[in-house]
């Protein structure tokens, strides 16, 4: 039951849409009632409910909902419903559903998982989660990010365990801030004993579906691609490369079995697009074909997984056994154009590979931050009526790299220039790019460099006999959402959750910036070094043979960053910023 | 016919793709990457064919061919969305068929056709009888052509008119573009190709006459240049079987009267209870208004796919949703209830350049929804979707609209604003030996300029908006004080004393900053980045804008760098700006004028040159070292 307090709010209830996968679940809305404000009842008839196919964006897999529509709302009113389930979202398996109640029975028969929170964008008053279970079925249960109340009792149907929660605030959200399951006060239970037995659990699922079994023109598309190469990593990095980039993201369903059953490789060879799973299975079925030892795994991309055997992944990889126990984790959904197998933006991550012997759960180590180098290098000069040329030189590595690849071949075209010239006009409203280049985005062997070339009338402030200036390369030209998500987590104030970031970084922007003949440099920008626990700056500026010299290096050393050490990213990134506002002033 | 039973025997090979050395013969010669370097996609024909039935009934029959050439493009073309409405229409004979540089033939199996609910309309029940149906090409490769085809009809007549607009220009490149009509020879079909020379082919048969568009060879446009406005500048073919003004105003005002007459209780309460305590008839007006536009969600989809077909005001407020016709619906009956005159028009800006909307009676062009309201014998006009303070008639000049209720014949022209419109500022400050300064100014905004429904309403509300006057002009300054001298909706008249400092930035470097005024037509235009341009930059009205700052500093006092003059003509219009020093008076004279709205693309590279050089640190910068 939802109480209404504004007319904003009443605007959001105008229907309330209940979920549901015809291939494995069922779902029913079997009351709908508004409590006016003024004491009045009004029943919503359950023949207004519209069942209908949902929206869908990148997975098209058929889902439907409820859709129940509300009359208007006022506030003071409320509205309450109740609606039954049965069954679960996700069709795991494969196998030979049968009719009636056959295809709500769960992938691991005879177990049942779920995560809930009890936190929300709203208020709650009250939340409480109540499950029975036969009196033989053990379960796992932990609570999370806060305290819930709880009670165990028993019936003639089971042990019934319930878990509540009152008076519970909206939560404030955060920019960058980690995951609602990350920060919100959580309950996750699981019947399944331990990890091992998920992972062989998910070993067989895939096997018996003969999901990663090849046919010719698989194995001549492997040989094709492996051609020539001696050895197994870059055979594996170069089937990795063509799956990442030939098989498009859209997920269209194999009906029965969609889920945790990944698309046979042979399917998924054909119509050249899948979802996370179903190109990972692309890639297993593809190193099978060239004869490593592989499997699938799952993971949870953006968010943490507790150590209890609930499903708490939302991503699908790669697992190369290259020793007894010891395995090598490939992602080709999120390495397309990356000279990364695994990428960045996933250490640290946890993992449950699907193996026979069956595994414990996993993490992959942290990403050093120099492994994501942003290299901004800046050499131009300047003329005594203070218009600027130069060229900027930028590269990357690790998953910064990737992004600056992906910046231009995931970008239109004819958008290429036109974003340049938006990097560029953060150095001067009047920048005009020259020219510009960049390798081959494609090319993951070559490291990828764009070059600007550019000029600006009236950079400096000229005056009869010196200039004042900013230093070009200070200027963070290079910003998007993904290569520069640390801005955002920055300069927010007061913190109460941790920071989630896409990965570590390394930032370093070089300057040699020409003064006309027979200039000096009298002072330039001065920095003030910082070091904290999650970010550092330092930076310097000199001048050398005719022309200034600086060098500024910012370092985000971690991924997720404590709430508690969000002020010194913050001091880093303000003492960058001001070094690239300082004024540097030069005279005959 | 060769195209359509290779398709069909495609489409016969579920899951088995069938291999050959190349590509498919057809698709040989077509050009590619090489031809087309900045493109992702290129379209190689594309067809649509409607057809009109006696009885009113029409079908379309779609056809498109595309090369892929870029990994983007498979992503740009991969999963492309066919609206039909399920209750009236049904969607069949729909088919992909993927032909790769290798030889494979991969026809789409049932599960790349997914109907869905569209985003837009997952909240408004009473519109999910439209759907959209996902197409989900399969077997994609660089280099393979596509091909794509389905047909939608209706089910039974359900039509006033058939009209469409088609723009003949899109992102991706096409190497030749069809559109056919088909209508029974006694309809007459009325049409007006715009922004382009092209005349139909026509041919008559079976009791039908088919008129046929076909352009080669069009090249295509980055759509993110501009926005929907600047898009009407592409070429377009407008159609209509209504024969005129009159009868598309009979068509749906009659409709609309009738929706907006239907009020309830329900309604009146909530009208009574929205403008309690309200004082003055604009007050009342505009707590409706707000509430509407702001405590209704409106229901994003093209108002030509609705037909114009507004619901009852009733059904829009206990549903509490509604499209742009729905809530100016539901804002008309609730005006009513005060006892405000107001109607619906549906309007498109209509200036030279973008094509005559006049041109042809199509309503489906006018796919915006304004509401005039007569306000104590004056006229005042609303978006049914926005607060007065985010769009007011400054923003609808030069649209033209046909009123949607009964009784009008003609499109009318939005009158311009009350004044001329003018910017001006006048500030003067005295800077203290510390670098800090104080002082007051004077801000006038006239005409598209005025900045009454931001301002206007409470204290909270003036000191917002001084703060952003001030802020653009002297950035970093702080609002002490504001007092008002005129507060008009054609005209805004504040003084503002305000105090701030130069601030530090390098060894003993000081900076003060001056910038252009709020509201600045040459302001961070949208795109402005972009060095050239392929769609006219549209600005929101032309304009003249003055400002003078004044500093008097201290004795001793001389600033270390001091902007030079500037001068700019272009084409698009033209900046002065001079700076004096006389004596301790250091002042700053700017003038713009901008003499259209309508930036073309040759003349944008002068009109950014305005911009830049307004923006540039070297003539908005003075410097104090120490």
């Amino acid at each position: 039951m939802v109480k209404v307090l504004t007319d904003a709010g009443a605007a959001k209830y105008t229907a309330i849409r209940t979920d549901y996968d015809p291939a494995s679940s069922f779902a029913e809305v079997r009351s709908a009632t508004v409590y006016r404000g003024d004491g009045g009842v009004e029943q919503v008839p359950v023949s207004s409910v519209l069942d209908l196919p949902q929206p869908q964006e990148m997975i098209y897999w058929g889902p439907r909902m409820k859709l129940t529509p509300i009359p208007k709302l006022e506030p003071g009113d409320a509205v309450e419903i109740t609606t039954v389930s049965k069954g679960f979202v996700i069709a795991y398996l494969a196998g030979k559903a049968g009719a009636g109640d056959e295809r709500y029975i769960p992938p691991m028969r005879g177990h049942y998982y779920d995560v809930v929170l009890f936190q929300a964008g709203l208020p709650i008053v009250h939340k409480v989660y109540t499950i029975t279970l036969p009196k033989d079925k053990p379960i796992n249960a932990r609570v999370f990010h806060g305290e819930l109340g709880s009670s165990v009792s028993f019936s003639a149907n089971g042990l019934v365990y319930s878990w509540w929660k009152d008076n519970v605030p909206a939560i404030q959200r955060e920019p960058k801030m980690v995951e609602d399951t990350d920060a919100m006060p959580k309950l996750v239970l699981a019947t399944v004993p331990d990890w091992p037995t998920k992972s062989r659990w998910f070993y067989k699922v895939n096997e018996d579906a003969s999901a990663f079994a090849w046919n010719d023109a698989i194995k001549r598309k492997v040989d094709e691609i492996t051609s020539g190469l001696k050895d197994d990593d870059e055979k594996r990095a170069a089937l990795l490369g063509w799956v990442a980039t030939r098989i498009r993201y859209s997920g269209i369903s194999m009906s029965k079995g969609e889920g945790y059953t990944l698309h046979p490789g042979t399917m998924t060879f054909e119509d050249r697009c899948g979802v996370c799973k179903d190109i990972a299975g692309m890639l297993i079925t593809m190193f099978r074909a060239a004869g490593y030892t592989t499997y699938p795994a799952m993971t949870m991309a953006g968010a943490k997984v507790e150590n209890l055997p609930a499903d708490q992944f939302n991503h699908c990889v790669v697992a190369v056994e290259i020793k007894p126990g010891e395995y090598k984790m490939y992602d080709p959904t999120w390495c397309p154009f990356s000279s990364e197998i695994w990428s960045s933006a996933e250490k640290p991550q946890n993992y449950d590979i699907g193996s026979p012997r069956g595994e414990e759960l996993m993490e992959t180590p942290p990403a050093p931050p120099e492994d994501n180098l942003i290299r901004v290098v800046s050499k131009s000069s300047l003329l005594a009526n203070g218009d600027l040329q130069g060229t900027f030189s930028i590269t990357g590595g690790h998953y910064s790299e990737t992004n600056l690849r992906w910046a231009v071949v995931n970008s239109n075209a004819n958008a290429v220039k036109p974003m340049f010239e938006q990097w560029l006009a953060r150095l001067s409203p009047s920048a005009e790019l020259t020219s510009c280049a960049t390798t081959d985005p494609v090319d993951v062997k070559t490291p990828f460099v764009i070059t600007l070339v550019y000029r600006v009338p009236g950079y400096a402030m000229a005056t009869k006999d010196g200039l004042f200036f900013k230093l070009p390369a200070a200027q963070n030209i290079v910003s998007n959402r993904r290569l520069t998500d640390f801005a955002a987590a920055a300069t927010s104030k007061k913190r109460n959750y941790d920071i989630f970031l896409r990965a570590t970084r390394k930032c370093v922007f070089e300057e040699t910036l020409s003064l006309p003949q027979g200039y000096v440099l009298k002072s330039g920008p001065e920095a003030k070094p910082v070091d904290a626990a999650a970010a550092s700056f330092e930076g310097s500026a000199s001048f050398k043979n005719g022309a200034v010299v600086s060098k500024e290096t910012f370092i985000v050393k971690k991924k997720i960053i404590p709430a508690d050490e969000q002020p010194g990213l913050a001091e880093a990134w303000e003492a960058m910023n001001a070094f690239g506002d300082g004024v540097a002033a030069a005279s005959k | 016919m060769c195209k359509l039973l290779v398709s069909l025997l495609c489409a016969a090979l579920w899951g088995t793709a069938s291999f050959a050395a190349g590509i498919a013969p057809k698709y040989a010669s077509s050009p590619g990457l090489k031809e087309y370097p900045s493109s992702d996609v290129l379209v190689l024909s594309e067809s649509r064919e409607y057809t009109v039935e006696p009885d009113g009934r029409v079908t379309e029959r779609y056809f498109k061919a595309e090369k892929i050439l870029t990994y983007q493009g498979m992503d740009l073309v991969g999963d492309p969305l066919v609206p039909f409405n399920s209750e009236t229409q049904e969607i069949r004979d729909y088919a992909l068929t993927t032909y790769t540089p290798d030889g494979r033939v991969v026809g789409a199996k049932a599960n790349s056709f997914n109907e869905m609910t569209p985003f837009e309309l997952e909240k408004a029940p009473a519109y999910t009888s439209w759907r959209e149906m996902v197409m989900t090409k399969v077997g994609l490769d660089l280099g393979a052509v596509v091909e794509s085809r389905y047909v939608i009809s209706d089910k039974r007549p359900w039509r006033k008119f058939f009209e469409k607009a088609v723009p003949f220009v899109y992102a991706l490149p096409c190497l030749e573009r069809i559109v056919k009509v088909t209508v029974p020879n006694d309809v007459a079909l009325h049409w007006a190709f715009l922004n382009g020379d092209v005349k139909p082919a026509i041919t008559s048969e079976g009791g039908a006459t088919t008129y046929a568009w076909a352009v080669k060879s069009a090249d295509g446009v980055d759509m993110a240049e501009g926005n929907r406005d600047e898009w009407l500048a592409r070429s377009r073919l407008v159609f209509t079987t209504c024969p005129g003004w009159r009868e598309a105003n009979a068509a749906v005002g009659e409709l609309t009267d009738g929706a907006v007459a239907s009020g309830s209780e329900e309604i009146n309460k909530k009208t009574r209870e929205l403008v309690a305590g309200a004082a003055t008839i604009f007050n009342k007006v505009q707590c409706i208004h707000d509430y509407v536009a702001e405590d209704i969600p409106t229901v994003e989809w093209p108002l030509g796919l609705f037909g114009f077909t507004p619901r009852p005001a009733a059904e829009v407020f206990h549903t509490g949703y509604g499209h742009a016709l729905d809530k100016a619906v539901l804002l008309c009956a609730m005006l009513k209830q005060i006892g405000v005159e107001a109607a619906p028009a549906a309007c498109a800006l209509g200036i030279p350049g973008l094509g005559d909307v006049d041109a042809v009676p199509c309503l489906a062009q006018l796919d915006e929804i304004l509401v005039h309201a007569d306000v104590d014998g004056k006229p005042l006009w609303l978006d049914p979707c926005a607060k007065l303070s985010e769009r007011s008639q400054r923003d609808f000049q030069d649209y033209k609209g046909l009123p949607l209720t009964v009784g009008y014949d003609k499109l009318h022209t939005m009158p311009a604003a009350g004044k001329a419109n003018r910017l001006e500022a006048n500030l003067r400050a005295t800077v203290t030996k510390a670098l800090a300064f104080a002082g007051e100014g004077t801000f006038v905004f006239s005409g598209g300029y005025t900045t009454f429904y931001e301002a206007q309403g409470s204290q909270d509300a003036l000191k917002t908006a001084a703060e952003e006057w001030l802020g653009a002009v002297l950035p970093g300054a702080d609002v002490v004080s504001t007092s008002v001298n005129l507060m008009a909706p054609e005209q805004v008249s504040v003084t503002v004393a305000f105090k701030g400092e130069a601030k530090e930035a390098g060894k003993g470097i000081h900076v003060l900053k001056t910038g252009l005024l709020h509201g600045s037509l040459l302001a961070h235009p949208a795109q402005i980045f972009r060095q050239k341009r392929e769609l006219p930059l549209l600005l929101p009205f032309a304009g003249h804008e003055e400002t003078r700052v004044s500093f008097e500093l201290p004795a001793g006092l001389k600033p270390a760098y001091v902007p030079g003059r500037l001068s700019l003509k272009e084409t698009a219009g033209s900046v002065n700006e001079a700076w004096s020093l006389d004596g301790n008076q250091l002042t700053m004279t700017t003038e713009a004028d901008v003499p259209s709205r309508f930036v073309k693309p040759e003349d944008y590279p002068g009109f950014r040159r305005l911009c830049s050089s307004f923006a540039a640190p070297s003539a908005n910068t003075i410097l104090f070292t120490k």
